[in-house]
């Protein structure tokens, strides 16, 4: 089985409810400096119309054919076979920072205690056992969803797919 | 159902075997490896002579014999082969035995260099590319080094620095070229590294090759082009790779300093194919025949190899010329050419990164990031689709993606992004 | 297959794991929400959060600041001990004694106020908690007090005023059933995200919405067909402006209005004058789409207004300008009408369900008889609400006013909440004697003489009712943490160290729900026994149209334009029975204001990560908006040389703050956004406490006037 997280900017408000949901599930320590995998940004164009703005929810794009996995000189990074959710294997982290400079969005991070990476799952334990990523199951608006590989092709043939979610997905 | 030789077993190697095994699963694939080894990452040897990985972990695709299982191979371990006859498909091994194949990948990865210096010693030599070299090396330091000298101020000879350096080895680098990193840094960028690994204690010497080496007392006296000299315990040797084509006729298959493919990896013999560092693809900004040695390059080469002669139609988008360190606690990402003429810009981030572009007609030529290893990927994403033909402009995504990687606004504009206001 | 420690460590729930889910509600915001929470707990202690599923009103959503739930029950600050002040008032030195000895000294505190200036000399003031409300309350009647008050004499009454005096009940829009949605400062996104789902819905079905707002909000740019961007505190222009068209244009509802309302004729002459032209030079909303805004509304019916309760209550022309838009509702034959306003009865704790209970028997069981503080100053407060307009609270302590306030017991609350924090504190500095029961040592709790430690909605079991009839009891999640105790523990455990007498509540939070539900067919053991949300049997589903078949509460029996409560104070206060329009800076002393403070400021905007200042200190919800937010227009910025990021000051007359300007398309020209409930950067500082709606009592947070300059360095 293969899912994929699908956001909706129409939906997006930047309340930050998915951020601060994967902060939840991931014990995440803002205090001493850590971060949550899942960010909000409003932005807007300052030399565009007044009032326009852009809402976005960022984090891993789980990408098919992931950059970081291909750079990854390890094997710590791998694509799980039973989600397809991108994860990390911490134990086998060098610290390397291939992903990182690999990633097209920017994504991995590295924990200042042990220099290893840090990147979001998919919740794909969660996603195991029948329960949804949590960013999505924390957003209200239904900004964020997560679809199987059927419903993915039919939302891809309806055009109901961003392009850079098309373009990462390519192999899949 | 066919029946093909891989010749090599690295990455390429390997991910052209598992392509072909999963496009053709009746086919025969029969590999051929110098070792008998997994396919290492030579990226992971100074790791392991650092002392942060085990001697295991340098084969992260597994060992040759569970992978020859699990993509039912059929494996010549330890058997290097002396001839590929490319136009006939066949393959010869050093003891005269001949087969013959309906298509082959090379895969056969590439050699330190080691350039004749009048003097060199047997011992206290070393280079750095195999598990082998790893090995040799790091028996050597568990037996005490005071001192090491490390020619090639390449990626290589920065890692190599790094692990003497985590074994508190006092040590040397010295270049031909005047900077660090010469192929790819811009020189205000390589000064600010010059000064950090000064800082960290780590000797520089640039602008003088080594014309010759004699034994000391002391273990190497090195003498250099510019008439200075340098003792050392040991020496190694950094100065690069070549592509091992030795087993290739240059007569019969087209050759640069590497075997030239197109964009689907074929050779210029039909039916053979090349993948990883044995081979050189077109270089998209500049257009050149180039290889560019990356552990995912040739993973997704040999993707590509094993895929099309079992049939299929990829095409590998082309090789981006650039380098990223990550090394002695900084990160450095060099994309482009640093030799072009053109705008500068340059941006140092109050958190201690800084960013230099080379700009012409409006467009970057020639990157510089150090110190800010999530912008790299971002960065290479936009300068390939702008070089690619796709839109000059960002798109919201790519600008918000830029930004929040840390880029600054005037930067953004410049390459063709709005002018976003962050929240 | 998953290892077992891969599943501990994503908390998925099982045997195997030892996570089990528990249920609670989410007590953050306001009581009109209070979302289902899905708690993940194991060994007594919260892992997660999750919205729960099978909530009769939440639906398994919760917004962001219910997210933070988990960092919030365990911020590290929580207290954990009664304590004692040692040093000066506000200087934060308290030590830790035992709960006999705080309540002898909260006992001793109290009874000696009572002892020298009388029993109403002590006021009884409920902060951020609404669930012990019902009890506290009783208790300041236990107590003798009459003073009791709370944060809803700046919240949600001013809205409910309007709709007593224009229909004799409160109501609310039928979102579920509308064609049509008028979102007068609709900011759901940030403050409601249920009304968002079911205006998205509406919008699914193929319904419009209007949006009418200060800023360009999510709404504006996810929902809006229309967006109408008006200045600040000019609300009433426009709806009078929509008025006029609506009569003009033959598009009101002639029946209903003949039928049904009183004082049409008064009002249709008095909106003449609010021709578009004019209505668009007031509010600065474009004349064709104040026109096409109109005709939307009033003929592609049914039509609700979601006019949020707080937001247009804070101008000097609020209530008056709910009532401009209110009216609309009859104009249009809106009213008690399926998709749009129903009238609905409050059954408990600020909460309407459908079915009535005893609390306000329970609550004013014991009301002495005595002028509240601060009567006779907003006659329409004294007339419609049982508590003092807290506004006044400082003033009276300060010396003002009719009778001196001596002492105070405070549950949870917040200086910011008043204008002028700095006359605020200098009132509490002034008590004689200060009780507040709050989670944090908030700047509040630094001026008492003792603070009692109370615990979360997680910690404790309560009665929760849901609109469709719903009733729930929770039950505590985990243990109280700490020494903590419930509020309602507290007053009912204070009693007899008081020397009072009140057998129903020394008996408890559930003795008082049974006398409460009595006669709902519901008790705390069958809901208990439920386990969840259960239909009150005495619920009954609301047949739209009978409240007003039956005759409207108002004296005259219709929906009255001309509220006749209102004649008795127009000679007295200069209140006006028909909604007039006025400026929000009519009350200007000098006219030379507008031209030292030309710019103005909206202070009490609602953002995802915090209300008010209830989460500025919880660490995930203050990472999403590390520093305050002021929100200044791009052509403003340009002329004061200010960037993106730069320090920038707000001056008023009451003071000055500075915080890094937000550039925005957002927000207008001449308007400053500054958000409100930062310690550091105090936007209630900036505001006067006398500049208040004469209707309501309302302080002006969404319109002061301030001066703005670029920060030196």
């Amino acid at each position: 089985m293969r899912y994929y997280i699908l956001f909706h900017p129409e939906k997006c408000c930047a309340c930050g409810a998915c951020a601060v949901a994967c902060m939840d599930q991931n014990d995440v320590d803002v205090q001493h400096g850590e971060k949550g995998y899942r960010a909000v940004y409003e932005y807007e164009d300052a030399g565009g119309a007044m009032g326009e703005c852009t809402y976005l929810s960022i984090s891993c794009r789980h990408c098919a054919d992931a950059p970081c996995v291909a750079g990854c000189p390890t094997g710590c990074l791998s694509k799980e076979p039973s989600t397809g959710m991108t994860v990390a294997e911490r134990s086998r982290c060098i610290g390397c920072h291939s992903c990182a400079m690999a990633c097209p969005f920017g994504i991995p991070r590295f924990s200042a205690g042990d220099g290893k990476v840090l990147k979001c799952d998919g919740c794909f334990v969660r996603l195991a056992c029948g329960l949804q990523p949590a960013c999505v199951r924390a957003c209200a608006f239904g900004a964020l969803t997560c679809v199987d590989e059927a419903e993915f092709r039919r939302l891809e043939e309806n055009h109901a797919i961003s392009a850079m979610l098309r373009a990462v997905n390519q192999t899949g | 159902m066919g029946k093909y030789a891989i010749i090599g077993f690295g990455c390429a190697g390997y991910h052209a075997a598992k392509a072909l095994r999963e496009r053709a699963p009746e086919s025969r694939i029969h590999v051929y490896s110098d070792t008998g080894e997994g396919p290492a990452n030579p990226m992971l040897t100074t790791y392991y002579v650092a002392g942060k990985i085990s001697r295991e972990a340098l084969f992260p695709l597994g060992g040759q014999a569970e992978i020859a299982r699990a993509l039912d191979l059929e494996l010549h371990a330890c058997a290097p082969v002396q001839r590929v006859w490319a136009r006939e498909h066949v393959v010869e091994l050093a003891d005269g035995w001949r087969e013959n194949y309906d298509g082959i990948v090379l895969a056969t990865g590439s050699h330190a260099l080691v350039p004749p210096i009048p003097g060199r010693p047997e011992k206290d030599v070393y280079v750095m590319r195999t598990p082998g070299d790893a090995d040799a090396l790091l028996k050597r330091i568990k037996r005490g080094i005071s001192s090491a000298l490390v020619i090639g101020a390449s990626w290589v000879g920065i890692k190599v620095a790094e692990a003497l350096y985590a074994h508190q080895v006092p040590t040397v680098i010295a270049d031909m070229a005047p900077r660090i990193f010469p192929t790819a840094t811009l020189p205000e960028v390589a000064e600010e590294i010059h000064t950090r690994l000064e800082t960290m204690g780590i000797g520089l010497k640039f602008g003088c090759g080594v014309s010759a080496m004699d034994r000391s007392p002391a273990g190497i006296l090195s003498r250099f082009s510019d008439g200075s000299e340098l003792q050392s315990e040991i020496v190694v040797l950094c100065l690069g790779v070549r592509a091992a084509v030795e087993c290739l006729d240059r007569e019969e298959i087209q050759i640069g300093r590497a075997v030239q493919v197109n964009e689907r990896m074929e050779t210029s013999v039909s039916g053979v194919y090349a993948a990883g560092d044995c081979c050189e693809a077109r270089e998209l900004l500049t257009g050149q025949w180039m290889a560019v040695n990356l552990w995912a390059n040739a993973g997704m080469q040999g993707r590509i190899a094993g895929c099309n002669l079992a049939g299929g139609d990829e095409v590998y988008q082309g090789n981006l010329l650039h380098n990223i360190t990550h090394a002695l606690g900084m990160d450095f990402i060099g994309i482009g050419d640093n030799r072009a003429e053109g705008r500068r810009l340059t941006y140092r981030a109050p958190e201690g990164w800084r960013l230099d572009l080379v700009c012409r007609e409006g467009r970057p030529v020639c990157v510089n990031l150090l110190g800010n290893e999530g912008l790299s990927g971002p960065l290479k994403a936009v300068l390939l689709k702008q070089t690619k033909g796709g839109p000059a402009a960002l798109s919201t995504e790519e600008s918000v993606t830029l930004t929040r990687a840390g880029m600054p606004p005037e930067i953004i504009r410049t390459l063709g992004g709005a002018k976003y206001a962050d929240a | 297959m998953l290892t077992l420690e891969q599943k501990i460590r994503a908390k998925i729930p099982g045997a195997d794991t030892g996570i089990e889910i528990k249920k609670t509600v989410c007590d953050i915001c306001a009581p009109d929400h209070h979302c289902g929470i899905d708690a993940y707990v194991k060994d007594g202690k919260v892992l997660k959060v999750e919205g729960t599923r099978e909530h009769p009103y939440s639906h398994g959503s919760l917004c962001t600041k219910g997210l933070c739930s988990r960092e919030y029950i365990y911020r590290s600050d929580r207290l954990r001990t009664p304590l004692r002040r040692v040093g000066p008032r506000g200087a934060g030195r308290l030590e830790p004694i035992t709960w006999e000895e705080a309540y002898r000294a909260v006992a001793e505190g109290l009874n000696r106020v009572k002892k020298t200036y009388g029993p109403h000399s002590v006021a009884f003031f409920a902060g951020h908690g609404k669930w012990f409300r019902p009890m506290m309350q009783r208790f300041a009647y236990d107590f003798g007090s009459v003073n009791f008050g709370s944060d809803c004499s700046v919240c949600n009454v001013s809205l409910i005023f309007a709709r007593i005096i224009s229909a004799g009940c409160n109501y609310s829009p039928d979102i579920a059933h509308a064609n049509t949605f008028l979102g007068w400062a609709f900011g759901g996104y940030y403050s409601s995200y249920h009304d968002v789902q079911e205006v998205a819905a509406l919008k699914e079905r193929g319904g419009k919405v209007i949006l009418i707002d200060t800023r360009v909000t999510p709404a504006a740019k996810n929902l809006a067909d229309l967006f109408l961007q008006i200045k600040p505190g000019t609300d009433g222009a426009l709806a009078h402006g929509f008025a006029k068209l609506i009569i003009e244009n033959g598009w009101m509802d002639r029946d209903f209005v003949e039928q049904h309302t009183f004082g049409f004729e008064e009002y249709k002459a008095y909106v003449q004058q609010f021709d578009r032209k004019t209505v668009s030079k007031i509010t600065g909303v474009p004349e064709e789409l104040i026109y096409e805004a109109a005709k939307l509304y009033a003929t592609n019916g049914p039509a609700c207004i979601n006019e949020v309760c707080f937001n247009l209550a804070h101008n000097y022309n609020g209530q008056q300008n709910y009532r401009a838009i209110t009216g609309l509702n009859a104009l249009t034959g809106n009213f008690d009408r399926a998709g749009g306003a129903l009238p609905a009865v409050g059954t408990y704790n600020m909460r309407s369900a459908g079915f009535p209970t005893r609390e306000g028997a329970f609550s004013g069981a014991n009301r002495p008889e005595h002028p509240r503080i601060g009567e006779g100053r907003f006659p329409l407060w004294d007339m419609l609400w049982g508590e003092y307009q807290a506004v006044t609270l400082p003033e009276q302590i300060l010396g003002g006013g009719d009778y001196p306030i001596k002492a105070l017991f405070a549950a949870g609350l917040n200086v910011r909440m008043l204008p002028d924090t700095n006359k605020t504190l200098r009132a509490l500095e002034a008590l004689d004697f200060f009780v507040d029961t709050d989670l944090f040592l908030t700047d509040a709790a630094q001026y008492a003489d003792i603070v009692l430690p109370v615990c979360s909605s997680f910690e404790r079991g309560e009665l929760k009712v849901y609109p469709g009839g719903y009733a729930m009891m929770t039950e505590p999640v985990i243990p109280p943490l700490y020494q903590s105790k419930t509020d309602v523990e507290i007053f009912s455990e204070l009693l007899p160290y008081l020397g009072l007498k009140d057998e129903l509540l020394e008996q408890g939070y559930d003795a008082c729900i049974d006398w409460i539900l009595e006669g709902t067919g519901l008790s705390v053991e069958s809901l208990r026994a439920a386990g969840g949300a259960v239909k009150a049997p005495v619920a009954r589903e609301y047949i739209p149209g009978s409240y007003v078949a039956g005759g409207m509460k108002t004296p005259s029996g219709k929906w009255e334009f001309h509220a006749q409560m209102l004649d008795r104070f127009t000679q007295s206060h200069h209140l006006e029975p028909l909604a007039t329009y006025v400026d929000c800076f009519a009350d200007d002393r000098d006219p030379a204001l507008a031209e030292d403070y030309p710019y103005i400021l909206t202070t009490g905007t609602r953002v995802p990560n915090t209300i008010h200042s209830r989460l500025h200190q919880v660490p995930w919800a203050r990472s999403l908006r590390p520093s305050p937010l002021l929100e200044i227009s791009r052509s403003d910025a340009q002329e004061l040389g200010i960037a993106q990021g730069e320090p920038i000051e707000v001056e008023t007359p009451q003071g000055r703050v500075c915080a890094p300007a937000k550039i925005s398309g957002k927000i207008q020209k001449g308007n400053v956004l500054l958000v409100h409930g930062y310690g550091a950067c105090d936007a209630s500082s900036l505001l006067s406490s006398d500049h208040l709606d004469p209707y309501s009592g309302f302080p002006c947070y969404r319109s002061s006037r301030c001066m703005l300059r670029k920060a030196e360095e």
